[in-house]
């Protein structure tokens, strides 16, 4: 399993995945520094306005680096898997006495390495620069890269899955869609409670249910606000704007996070387990 | 060693490979049915068939890659499937490929802590199965920019790494040159020395007949045929190039002429051939040569997919 962990890491490296990684997140930082300090200089709002200018700016980002990480992790763990299982590189491999199993949780450990350490490492740069160039700096960063980090694990779990099964571009077709679309229904959901429309508040905790990638993302997003713009906020009526989180979400959904990707990881290992080699 | 304690042990040795009418199907179409077969240890073992017979249905049974629709099977003492098994077998599959972004000896050296090799001894290993299989000056290149058949000559390597006790084959020569089909018929023949048992999917009947002790015959994913290599070959039937004997005399004698001085003898028994030449003689007869009629197996391919 730590073998099969290491080969795929290892491959990552000699197929220049991780050195293509490495400069996505110096290209990343470098524009967020540079969006900071351009608004910075021609803004001239102040107080809680600013904190507000700043914030939305940075989830902006944040949101668009998570889409961003959640294309790479899901594109990563897909063509890892199928390409090996439709290769036919995995029918040597797995004529050694390994498990089916170990095998698909040695990609899974060695993926997650790759796509969780280029997930802290660009994000924590993001964070970095903004308070070093905007000296806005959220209030919880380490809660909310472990969160979006989470996001992108949880997004390569799926797409390994499915990937035992079909193929590497039908995998990360269907991962990515089931990203945006509960994404969508964040945003519904978000928007049911506004507006106290029941209909929609359920089904975007389906959405959530699903695939709580988007729940993730929310919880991240209020670590990233500053306190006291959350309860400048509050009672404003501006729930239902997917910029600014209103509260932090339940622990649960940090519990079901977890619990799906166990469920979504042994899916994969059925899959793999079953399939004719 | 081991192999020689069990069979000193009392009775038969315990085959290598024993399969129960092993079966698998892909929907209502089935790739193979009922295979009962028992490969003893140490033999070279030939799985002839045309294509589509179900030949890698098997051997991919027999490595657990395909669930068997039925039928059960033993290999090298546990039962299909069972990973403990694969630790002491080699298997070059009939599609090989390899990490492209490995070179080939960390390829090999992957497989070897895979098949739990101790880490000190892997390097050595890969060195050694590079050598055995001619790659010997190519180990750190990678494979992505290997030839076919130098990707071949690996995943030869991959299955003879750490000496298994069996080595399954499925077309090992599929992509080699004239060279290289000889070095492989090498290989089995060392592996033969050492005591190995091996297991060749082949349809190439020369190097079944070159390399093999014992053979089945697979077709429509049927055994049509199996058993020793010089009893399936057998043939009945001499040919004597004999003067001064009638045509009458040799019709008597259950011949016919076939050229001026030719007769054959399609129904003669190996054994009677003595009693032939000496009536022969008696009759005034003289003999330039007698030949024994030996199918070839092509032939006898032929002939058992003709009554199928
Ligand atoms: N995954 C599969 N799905 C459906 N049918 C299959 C599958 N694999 C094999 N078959 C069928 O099983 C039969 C046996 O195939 P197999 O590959 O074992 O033949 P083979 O004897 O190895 O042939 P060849 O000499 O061409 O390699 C074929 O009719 C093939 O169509
Ligand atoms: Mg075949």
């Amino acid at each position: 399993m730590l073998e099969i962990c290491r080969l795929t890491v290892v491959e990552s490296l000699r197929r220049r995945l991780t050195l293509a990684l490495f400069a996505a997140t110096l290209l990343l930082v470098g524009l967020t520094g540079w969006a900071f300090s351009e608004i910075g200089r021609l803004s001239s709002l102040q107080g809680v306005e600013r904190l507000m200018q700043f914030s939305v700016l940075l989830l902006f980002l944040m949101l668009l680096f998570t889409g961003m990480l959640a294309l790479t992790a899901v594109f990563t763990a897909a063509a890892a898997v199928a390409g090996e299982l439709e290769s036919g590189v995995a029918a040597a491999i797995l004529a050694r006495p390994l498990r089916r199993g170990a095998y698909l949780f040695g990609k899974w450990l060695g993926l997650a390495a790759v796509v969780g350490g280029f997930a802290l490492l660009a994000g924590a740069g993001e964070l970095l620069i903004v308070s070093r160039v905007a000296a806005f700096a959220p209030p919880q960063p380490v809660a909310a890269l472990a969160l979006i980090t989470a996001q992108a694990l949880l997004m390569m779990t799926l797409s390994l899955a499915l990937a035992t099964r079909l193929s590497a571009v039908t995998s990360a077709i269907i991962s990515t869609v089931a990203f945006f679309l509960v994404w969508m229904l964040g945003t519904v959901d978000l928007m049911g409670v506004a507006l106290n429309y029941p209909t929609l508040m359920t089904v975007g905790e389906i959405g959530k249910i699903l695939l709580p990638t988007n729940a993730l993302w929310q919880a991240a997003e209020y670590y990233l606000e500053p306190g006291s713009l959350v309860a400048a906020t509050q009672g404003l009526g501006l729930g239902g704007n997917p910029f600014l989180a209103i509260g932090p979400q339940p622990p649960a959904v940090l519990i079901w996070a977890g619990v799906w990707a166990g469920i979504v990881l042994a899916l994969g290992i059925w899959g793999v387990v079953r399939r004719q080699i | 060693m081991a192999q020689s304690q069990e069979a000193a042990a009392g009775g038969t040795p315990p085959a290598a490979i024993r399969t129960e009418l092993l079966e698998r199907r892909y929907g209502r179409h089935v790739a193979l049915r009922g295979l009962s077969l028992a490969v003893p240890r140490g033999s070279v073992f030939g799985f002839l068939g045309p294509n589509g017979a179900g030949k890698t249905t098997a051997v991919k049974l027999l490595l657990g890659l395909v669930r068997p629709t039925g039928g059960e099977g033993m290999v090298l003492g546990l039962p299909l499937g069972e990973p403990a098994a694969r630790r002491r077998i080699g298997y070059l599959p009939e599609l090989f490929r390899y990490q492209e972004w490995l070179s080939g000896r960390e390829v090999l050296e992957a497989h070897a802590a895979l098949a739990g090799m101790q880490r000190g001894r892997r390097r050595a290993a890969a060195e050694e199965a590079l050598a055995t299989v001619g790659l010997s000056g190519e180990g750190l290149r990678r494979v992505g920019a290997y030839s076919k058949g130098m990707q071949q000559r690996l995943g030869l390597a991959v299955a003879l790494l750490g000496d298994p006790e069996l080595v399954v084959l499925d077309e090992p020569t599929s992509a080699l040159d004239p060279v290289g089909r000889h070095d492989v018929r090498t290989i089995i023949q060392d592996l033969r020395a050492k005591g190995t048992t091996v297991f060749l999917n082949s349809h190439l009947l020369t190097e079944i007949e070159a390399v093999c002790d014992e053979v089945a015959v697979l077709d429509h994913g049927r055994v049509i045929a199996q058993g020793g290599l010089g009893s399936l070959l057998q043939a009945k039937g001499v040919d004597v190039e004999v003067e001064g004997v009638s045509q009458e005399e040799i019709g008597r004698l259950g011949g016919t002429w076939s050229a001026p001085r030719n007769a054959s003898f399609p129904e003669l028994a190996e054994g009677d051939v003595p009693e032939l030449v000496a009536r022969l003689v008696a009759l005034g007869g003289r003999i330039h040569g007698v030949t024994r009629r030996r199918a070839s197996l092509e032939q006898r391919f032929l002939d058992w997919l003709e009554v199928r």
